[in-house]
């Protein structure tokens, strides 16, 4: 998938993959790559600004924590990182919907 | 250093990393070059059990990092402060600082009203700092005056009345001010909004008190030397240098420590 396109998405993403289990940016990484599929193989050098940025807007909080004999960075999601990550889950949803009904096929919406 | 370290290519990014970071606080840098690091060595060894070699794996790890200007320009976009975040230090902090202000007019209008009690009227204002004797003015001063003996003693107490009461009164506006400032910053804290550093509000503030006290004593000084009233300078010179002073001594502490801005911006100011 064109970067370009995650790029617009990429605070969802984000916040869905720390979401789903607290980590550091390499795991955050490594889930986004697997559970997409191969899809979404972002770079670090979009996602660790992109983890700090929501980090500064106080939707993610990190702590440094030993994880298999390496200090690592470890991010979760906080109160309004849990409300931000549903508020864009609607807004997605919203919006894939709005274009599905419009790029369906003729015959599919007719039917 | 073992040869393994001086031919890494991870521990080579890693450096120009800390060299780019260079112009971030100390922690940030240490925080970025550490996680950098954790991220950088998990690839490789996830690149070698896939087969690659120890130094392929560093030197592909690292190209898919990105360079250390690249990740320093993003850190740094990161790091900045937005228009809306300055705008709300600058009120936050200006509110804070006008309010000491007129708190320290009204404090200087105490001293002058304890320099009127001891030294009379005529040691705070004279004749030279109003406004012309005409006979309106006269007519008007010595109708709030009945006890005053001439136009220029009736003029000269009601200047010594505005310099000490119209101070005071400044300086309850101050505290009113002062407690709407607490509230404002509480309020917006809740929001994130912060003032700005305090080695910034302090060095703005000790600027300001010891021009206005060095100002005020001068022309105490200059009051003497000319035979006329000095207590309104002096009074103001007062509250001037010692809140100076204070802010001063505060911000040489603040240097001492070492505390960089980063650090500050998260800190309470009030």
């Amino acid at each position: 998938m064109r970067a370009d396109r995650v790029t617009g998405h990429l605070d969802l993403l984000l916040l869905g993959a720390v979401g789903a289990s607290p980590s550091h940016g390499y795991g955050v990484i490594t889930a986004l790559r697997e559970r997409s599929g191969g899809a979404f193989d972002l770079t670090e050098g979009s996602v660790y600004p992109a983890l700090h940025r929501l980090e500064s807007a106080a939707l993610l909080t990190s702590e440094w924590a030993p994880v298999a004999g390496r200090r690592r960075r470890i991010y979760s999601l906080t109160q309004e990182g849990k409300a931000a990550l549903e508020a864009q889950r609607r807004d997605w949803r919203a919006l894939v919907a709005a274009v599905e009904s419009v790029i369906r096929p003729a015959s599919a919406a007719t039917a | 250093m073992s040869d393994r370290l001086n031919a890494s290519p991870i521990e080579d990014y890693l450096d120009d990393l800390t060299l780019c970071l260079r112009h971030e606080s100390p922690r940030r840098a240490r925080h970025l070059v550490s996680e950098a690091e954790a991220h950088l060595y998990d690839l490789a060894a996830a690149l070698v059990s896939a087969g690659a070699k120890g130094l392929d794996a560093e030197a592909e790890a690292v190209a898919r990092f990105g360079s250390a200007h690249e990740i320093t320009r993003a850190e740094g976009r990161v790091a900045a402060l937005p228009t809306a975040t300055i705008i709300t230090q600058i009120g936050l902090s200006g509110l804070f600082l006008g309010s000491l202000g007129a708190v320290a007019v009204g404090a200087s209008g105490l001293i002058a009203g304890l320099i009127r009690l001891i030294g009379g009227t005529g040691a705070i204002v004279d004749l030279s700092s109003g406004p012309p004797l005409t006979a309106a003015n006269c007519a008007r001063w010595l109708s709030s005056d009945s006890s005053a003996s001439s136009c220029q003693a009736a003029a000269v107490g009601d200047w010594a009345d505005e310099t000490v009461f119209y101070r005071i009164a400044l300086g309850i506006v101050g505290l009113i001010m002062l407690s709407l400032s607490v509230l404002a910053h509480r309020v917006l804290r809740r929001r994130g909004a912060r003032p700005l550093p305090q080695s910034v509000s302090d060095t703005i503030a000790a600027s300001l008190f010891i021009v206005a006290g060095v100002w005020t004593l001068g022309l105490g000084i200059d009051a003497v030397v000319l035979d006329r009233a000095s207590g309104q300078w002096f009074s103001a010179a007062i509250v001037s240098l010692v809140a100076g002073l204070l802010f001063g001594l505060r911000l040489i502490d603040l240097l001492r420590a070492g505390a960089g801005d980063t650090t500050l911006i998260k800190k309470s100011w009030i």
